[in-house]
Order: structure tokens, then C-alpha cells, then sequence
């Protein structure tokens, strides 16, 4: 089931356009990561799909009504995590709770159990009564999440909610989204680390320059760009015979050597792995050997010709 | 009535725990009522031009009056957090429009800067001897002069969508108020227009003029004429304050 789309939408500001005729779909119960550089139109994309922005172009639904920046009974049924903190650090992390419960409308009881459950499920349970401005980055983190959950939201949309925060805090927060998702949460996810997204989620829109450059599950997209495999072997002699016998084998289309350590690229589908172990164990033996799969990282390289971890600069 | 009384009672904590608010509305004020007020007790004619106010007295209604009409800062500094930087996406995600918050806001800030007031009062009295005549008089006009400082600023920053120039409009105005009261230096009261000005012409001046004639006994009619058109003035800045929130906050 479709829970939201935007069809052909276009935004601009001053001079320069921010989404350029972008088409994407959200399935219920999915978490669908927005993946591209700073700059790509994520954030204005994801406002624009929330109702926080009005566009120029093309049509957007959620929970298939049409979506307009009026629409405050749609904002009930969505939960935003912003980029940035937002809680407040002179209140405590139940304070902030119910702040935000209570502005969604939610009365004791219910408050009072959703903030109990949602602080549990955040892990901040024995910090629920302590000023925020003493937490560290990853604890804000995890309440700003919070904040955005309190009310159940069926949708949650998630700008970059893991810039910089350690790495036990950012299993944390992934662990979570997977929790949510498996509970019946749909969730769109944007960031600009390709692990990140490799990691979580179903499906992955790569976007650049405003453009939606491809989408589809990690390996349909790592398919599209796949027209070559490596292989990296450590042999014992590494001679210039082994070379040549490694280059006759069906597939490959080169060798390259490094001391003891060979990269052997081979045609897409070679399937050719055991004739170069053969080869390679004939010749001294085989001290280690690892494949490489293409990553995010070298589709986004691919289709556009740039690096996604250097913000996209050319 | 949900959404007003849980931001109020959110901004509300959160400016009691703010260590400026309380050092800027409380403990600026407390050093300088003393301070001014033994400086200027010894000028020959002070007395005589005072009609029976002690110099204490007059120092603590004036430093009053001066902090609760600039109280609007903090308040605007939460709405400006709130609608206008960081936080504006969270707020305007939230399924409520944005005057709720900022009313339940405004509210916060007037609570404790009457608070404060009310505490610089007590403490003026006990400790430094002044004398306010009426308390009930000073809490009013504690009211009426926070209402409008918070419907200022708020009014500021909304006009301007800005912090920069909002706040110093607002300080402009609250300044331009004690000036034209005559409670930064002397105006020539003697002429009708500059009488008239130091005793109605602006929010410092009605504020005053209450608060002396209560101290002195004087009379209840002007008493409350002051405060009347005090809170007329909060009324009016109230309603350009509502369509200003409708227009630019939608």
C-alpha cells in the first residue's frame, strides 16, 4: 500500500531549483533511504513531502489525500526528525516529552505511558529526569528522535538523524529504526552516509542536484553499474607464468600485480573464481583471497561521475 | 487550552532555570536600586522635588518600572528559536498553529517578570526601606507594564521576522518610554507639554504616576486612570499582536 508519492514536483527558489520534476514512492511499512550529497535536495524534498513547503510543480500525496501546507490533520500521522537538536536543553528529557505529547494533543493517561514507552524504546529510561543540556550529542540525539515519536506517528521522516554522534550511539539509533520499521512504522530516511542507507534500508533514492537520479533495492542499483568483478589474491609466487596463466583463464580481462598481492578484474558474471584459486595454488598457493562488491559508494560514482563522500563536488 | 497551558508551563520553567533571566531581571536590579539610591540621597532639593518620596523609594519604582519594560527580550529570544532559526521545522511540524505557542509563551514571560517585580518590590520594602503604600497597586502595575513589554517584543519580531532589529526596536521604544517619563534625567515639568508627558505621555509615565500616587496616598480615581490606560495600550498592542501572528505566523 502507498502511503505517500510525489509525482513530477518541482520547487525553486531565487535563481536556482531545488527539485527538478522528482518522482518517488513510499510503501507502507518500508524505510526507504533518501541517499545523496549535501545540497541534493533531500531536506527540501522531505519538507515539501511533509507539507512544511509548498512547491512549484507536480502533485504530492500522503496517506492519499492530496498534500498542501494546510494540511494540519495530515501533521497527526507524520513524526519529523530535524537535522538539528531541537529539544530543549533547559527542561529534562520527560519535559520535553511532554511538551511535544502535548501539543499533539495527547491527555494523562496516555501521555504519561507514551512518554514512559517512548523513553524506554529511546533507552533514556534512567536519564528521564535530568536536564538535557547534561547529555551528551548521542543522548540529544536519541531524545530528539524521541520527541518525533511520542505521538506514533504512521510515517517518520528522518533528516540525517546520525550527524555526528559516536558509533554506539548511531547502532543505537539504526537498531531502532529497524524496530520501528518491523513494528509497522514506515519511515523515510535521508543521509549522506552510503553505509548508512546500504545498512537499513528496503529501497534507496539516490538524488543529486535536485535530480532523482536512480532508485531500487542496494542490489538492483549496485546491478545497474555492476559490468566488472575483482578479485584480490595473495599468492606465494607471484611469477610472471602465474600472470600469464591467470590472464588465459575465460573472463578476465586484466592483472594486475603489486608485489605478492594480484587484482584480477573479470567480466560481470565470469563466475570464474575457482579456475583463479586453481591457477594460484599451483603457483606457491593462495595466502589469502577477498572478492570486492561494488558499493553504493561506486554506483553513485557511476551515475554521476563524483564522489559521494566529498559532498559531492566534482 | 491544551497546547497554550503546556507551552506556558514549559517557557515557564525554562526561564526559571535560565541563570540571565534571573541575573538580568533579578540580580542587576537588586544591586542598583541600593546603589542609586544612596547616591542620590544626598542632592540638595531631591526631597522638595520628590513631594515626600523617599529617594529609596522612588529609585525602586523607577528601576522597576525600567527592567519590566525591557522583560520582553527573553520571550522574544524563545519565539524567534521557535518560528524563526533552528527549531522552525520541529515547531511548524507540530499539529497546531504557531500563534498557540507563542501565546502560551507570551504568557511564561509575563508570569515571571511579574514575579520578579513583585520580588524586587518585596525585597525593596523589607530590606531598603521603601515604601510602595499599596502592594496591590504595584502588582497591577506590574501586569500592565509586562503585558505590554511582552506584546511589544513579540509585535517586534514579528514585524521584523528578525532578532537583530526586533530587539533593538523593542529596547529603542522601552528606552524612548523611560526618557520621555523623565526617569533617565530631568524634563522641564514646569511646561504643560512636558508635564503631561512625564505623567500619561508614555507606558514608563503612567506606571509611575500610579505607583507615586500610591505611595503617597493619593488619589484613587488617577490611580487607576494610569493603570487603565496602561492595560488600553497592552489591549491595543494585543490585537495588533493577533493579526500580525495570523498574517506572518500562518
Amino acid at each position: 500500500m502507498k502511503i505517500a508519492a510525489m509525482r513530477d514536483v518541482v520547487k525553486r527558489y531565487e535563481g536556482t531549483i531545488a527539485l527538478d520534476h522528482v518522482d518517488l514512492e513510499l510503501q507502507k511499512g518500508e524505510i526507504l533511504g533518501l541517499l545523496g550529497p549535501n545540497g541534493a535536495g533531500k531536506t527540501t524534498a522531505i519538507h515539501a513531502l511533509v507539507g512544511l513547503l509548498p512547491v512549484d510543480g507536480g502533485a504530492i500525496e500522503l496517506f492519499e489525500q492530496r498534500q498542501h501546507t494546510g494540511a494540519m490533520g495530515l501533521r497527526r500521522r507524520v513524526g519529523l526528525v530535524t537535522q538539528e537538536i531541537t529539544i530543549f536543553e533547559d527542561l529534562t528529557a520527560r519535559e520535553n516529552l511532554q511538551f511535544f505529547a502535548g501539543l499533539y494533543g495527547i491527555k494523562d493517561p496516555v501521555r504519561r505511558d507514551r512518554i514512559r514507552d517512548t523513553l524506554e524504546f529511546v533507552g533514556l529510561t534512567e536519564h528521564a529526569d535530568k536536564l538535557t543540556r547534561k547529555f551528551s550529542g548521542g543522548m540529544k540525539r536519541r531524545l530528539n528522535i524521541a520527541c518525533a515519536l511520542v505521538h506514533k506517528p504512521e510515517l517518520l521522516v528522518m533528516d540525517e538523524p546520525t550527524v555526528g554522534i559516536d558509533p554506539q550511539s548511531r547502532n543505537h539509533i539504526l537498531s531502532a529504526v529497524r524496530a520501528l520499521r518491523d513494528a509497522g512504522t514506515t519511515i523515510l530516511y535521508t543521509t549522506h552516509y552510503m553505509e548508512e542507507a546500504q545498512a537499513i534500508a528496503d529501497r534507496i533514492v539516490i538524488m543529486d542536484l535536485g535530480h532523482v537520479i536512480a532508485q531500487g533495492t542496494v542490489d538492483e542499483l549496485i546491478e545497474r553499474i555492476q559490468y566488472e568483478e575483482r578479485v584480490l589474491l595473495e599468492v606465494g609466487d607471484p611469477s610472471p607464468r602465474l600472470m600469464e596463466d591467470l590472464r588465459r583463464v575465460a573472463g578476465v580481462k586484466e592483472v594486475q600485480a603489486q608485489g605478492a598481492r594480484l587484482t584480477i578484474v573479470s567480466q560481470a558474471g565470469a563466475e570464474n573464481l575457482n579456475q583463479l584459486i586453481a591457477c594460484a595454488q599451483s603457483s606457491g598457493g593462495v595466502r589469502s583471497i577477498m572478492a570486492e562488491k561494488p558499493t553504493l559508494e561506486d554506483v553513485f560514482l557511476a551515475l554521476t561521475g563524483k564522489s559521494l563522500r566529498d559532498g559531492g563536488e566534482k | 487550552m491544551n497546547g497554550y497551558w503546556i507551552t506556558a508551563r514549559m517557557a515557564f520553567l525554562r526561564l526559571l532555570r535560565n541563570p540571565t533571566t534571573m541575573l538580568v531581571q533579578l540580580g542587576v536590579p537588586l544591586i542598583l536600586i541600593p546603589i542609586l539610591g544612596y547616591s542620590f540621597s544626598g542632592i540638595p532639593g531631591i526631597d522638595a522635588f520628590l513631594k515626600g518620596t523617599s529617594v529609596m523609594t522612588f529609585m525602586a519604582m523607577v528601576i522597576i518600572i525600567m527592567f519590566q519594560l525591557f522583560s520582553g527580550g527573553f520571550m522574544m529570544t524563545y519565539v524567534n528559536e521557535a518560528y524563526f532559526t533552528f527549531r522552525k521545522w520541529r515547531m511548524r511540524m507540530l499539529p497546531c498553529h504557531p500563534s498557540v505557542v507563542v501565546f502560551g509563551t507570551l504568557l511564561a514571560g509575563l508570569a515571571v517578570s511579574v514575579l520578579q517585580g513583585a520580588a524586587l518590590a518585596g525585597l525593596a520594602t523589607l530590606v531598603l526601606g521603601a515604601r510602595f503604600g499599596s502592594f496591590g497597586v504595584v502588582l497591577l502595575v506590574l501586569l500592565g507594564l509586562s503585558l505590554f513589554a511582552q506584546l511589544l517584543g513579540t509585535l517586534m519580531l514579528l514585524g521584523f521576522r528578525s532578532y537583530g532589529p526586533a530587539f533593538a526596536m523593542t529596547w529603542i521604544v522601552a528606552y524612548g518610554s523611560c526618557m520621555l517619563g523623565g526617569m533617565i534625567f530631568p524634563l522641564p515639568v514646569d511646561k504643560p507639554f512636558f508635564h503631561f508627558l512625564t505623567t500619561y505621555g508614555t507606558p514608563a509615565s503612567l506606571a509611575k504616576t500610579a505607583l507615586l500616587d500610591a505611595a503617597r496616598g493619593g488619589s484613587t480615581s488617577e490611580i487607576a486612570l494610569c493603570v487603565g490606560v496602561l492595560f488600553l495600550g497592552a489591549a491595543v498592542f494585543g490585537l495588533l499582536v493577533f493579526l500580525f501572528a495570523r498574517r506572518r505566523l500562518a
